[in-house]
């Protein structure tokens, strides 16, 4: 990339103005992920770079009874610094499996869920969690779920000349989360997806519950979810074994590969064993 | 672009291509033959140094990036009693570490020196964990970091969470 302008706004405002001059300006919060993609088809390209990290109103957090709000510029480092009653997982583990502590340092919430290229690790939890957020473009700020942030082939999807401003988080606690890593590259450092689970229980039944596997695409099977709630506890080992199998045929269908497709699905059994376990 | 900052304690202007590594931009152009830039993806930590108060690897950081801001590298980090603590502790629990991976791993120890509140076992493994470093082991490495904490913050070690 070639760089022909670098804008440090200091204000919402001001990125808002410099966004509508400069509608391809890439926004710059953290960087880690610009800085270690290889991206080839963008290597001769000339971008403007949007500096975020002069924005105060970008690192706030901000908590209410029912939700936690997270500015987009928040570190990865200060979600798992915010104290442990906060019912944060599976957020907190998700941010705990990105790289270490000092990429935590300069890394930020919103850098990893407006990546383009493919749903980074805290997507999974986020999508979990039924967060919102907030964008903002020339027509103003709108807080959407952030499901909206997928398309129609289960891809990313992040609008143009759009500002990723704050990341809301319902705080209800969860009764059972789970987190995982699937699959893993030739290098051993890049993942090629992550699994993130969450479910809650009422009366030794199954009240609510989302399985949820990122990387290139987003897997999220509610009708398998829709199959689950209702369902007395402990599951009995056909419910788990039909469930790993529709999860992992769900899986390859989206597009990922065999193997991570049959990670998923054996994490999915895992996790709905485990409910059984913490519900007795 | 001219990139103006505190580099140890120094204020400094250079120009610079605005996405050109911190870690590049130290080591070629100041000199900092502590900042080894080995992986380029924020990996290894052998490019590890405080920018602003945190600890970062400086392959991840672009020029740009440093404009008003405070950068203590190995080399500013020497001259502090911080050095002198981290080295003594790590030279009495055993621990010889080679010449490409002290300055980091020195670093890294000292940042948890200045922590607002005492670090935890997790909070050092997590910290010397950014840096790879075979010459240690990881229990001997936590020792050093505690006894290094211990003179430093006075009292018994807290190994609560």
């Amino acid at each position: 990339m070639h760089v022909d302008d670098v804008a440090a706004p200091q204000s919402l405002a001001e990125a808002m103005t410099v966004l509508k001059r400069r509608p391809d300006a890439m926004p710059w919060a953290g960087g880690t992920l610009i800085q270690t993609s290889n991206d080839d088809e963008n290597s001769g390209r000339q971008v403007s770079i949007l500096d975020l990290g002069g924005i105060p109103e970008l690192t706030i957090i901000n908590r209410s009874d029912r939700y936690l709000e997270l500015g987009a510029c928040v570190s990865l480092a200060m979600i798992l610094a915010l104290p442990r009653n906060l019912s944060l997982e599976p957020l907190r583990e998700a941010a705990g499996l990105i790289g270490t502590a000092t990429v935590r340092n300069l890394a930020t919430i919103g850098g990893n869920v407006a990546a383009r290229d493919s749903f980074m690790t805290c997507f999974s939890a986020l999508a979990c969690m039924d967060a919102a957020v907030e964008l903002r473009d020339a027509g103003g700020a709108r807080w959407v779920g952030i499901h909206t942030l997928i398309d129609d082939e289960n891809r990313p999807r992040f609008p143009q000349a759009t500002l990723l401003t704050r990341i809301r988080i319902p705080t209800a606690p969860w009764d059972a989360t789970a987190l995982h890593r699937l699959g893993q590259s030739y290098r051993g450092e890049i993942y090629a997806a992550t699994f993130a689970a969450a479910a809650r229980f009422e009366k030794e039944t199954i009240s609510e519950l989302r399985l949820v596997a990122v990387g290139k695409h987003i897997v999220r099977d509610r009708a398998l979810e829709l199959t689950l709630i209702g369902k007395r506890l402990p599951l009995s080992a056909k419910d788990i074994e039909s469930a790993q199998t529709a999860a992992c045929e769900r899986a390859k269908g989206t597009g990922f590969d065999d193997r991570v497709a049959g990670h998923y699905g054996q994490y999915v059994a895992a996790f709905l064993a485990s409910v059984q376990e913490e519900s007795r | 672009m001219t990139i103006d900052f505190i580099l140890n304690g120094e204020d400094v202007s250079i120009k610079a291509e605005p996405l050109e590594r911190l870690s590049e931009l130290l080591r070629d152009r100041f000199g900092l033959s502590s900042l080894m830039s080995d992986c380029l993806d924020g990996i290894c930590g052998k490019c590890i140094l405080l920018l602003d108060g945190r600890l970062v690897n400086s392959c991840l950081v672009p020029a740009f990036k440093v404009r008003g801001s405070e950068v203590i590298s190995y080399e500013g980090f020497r001259s502090t009693e911080a050095h002198e603590t981290v080295t003594r502790a790590f030279k009495e629990a055993g621990a010889e570490l080679c010449g490409f991976c002290d300055a980091a791993v020195f670093m890294a120890a000292g940042s948890l020196l200045e922590s607002a509140e005492r670090p935890t076992d997790t909070d050092i493994n997590e910290t010397m964990s950014s840096v790879y470093c075979r010459c240690a082991t990881p229990s001997v490495t936590l020792g050093a970091v505690r006894n290094a904490i211990e003179s430093t913050m006075g009292g018994k070690y807290n190994r609560a969470r």
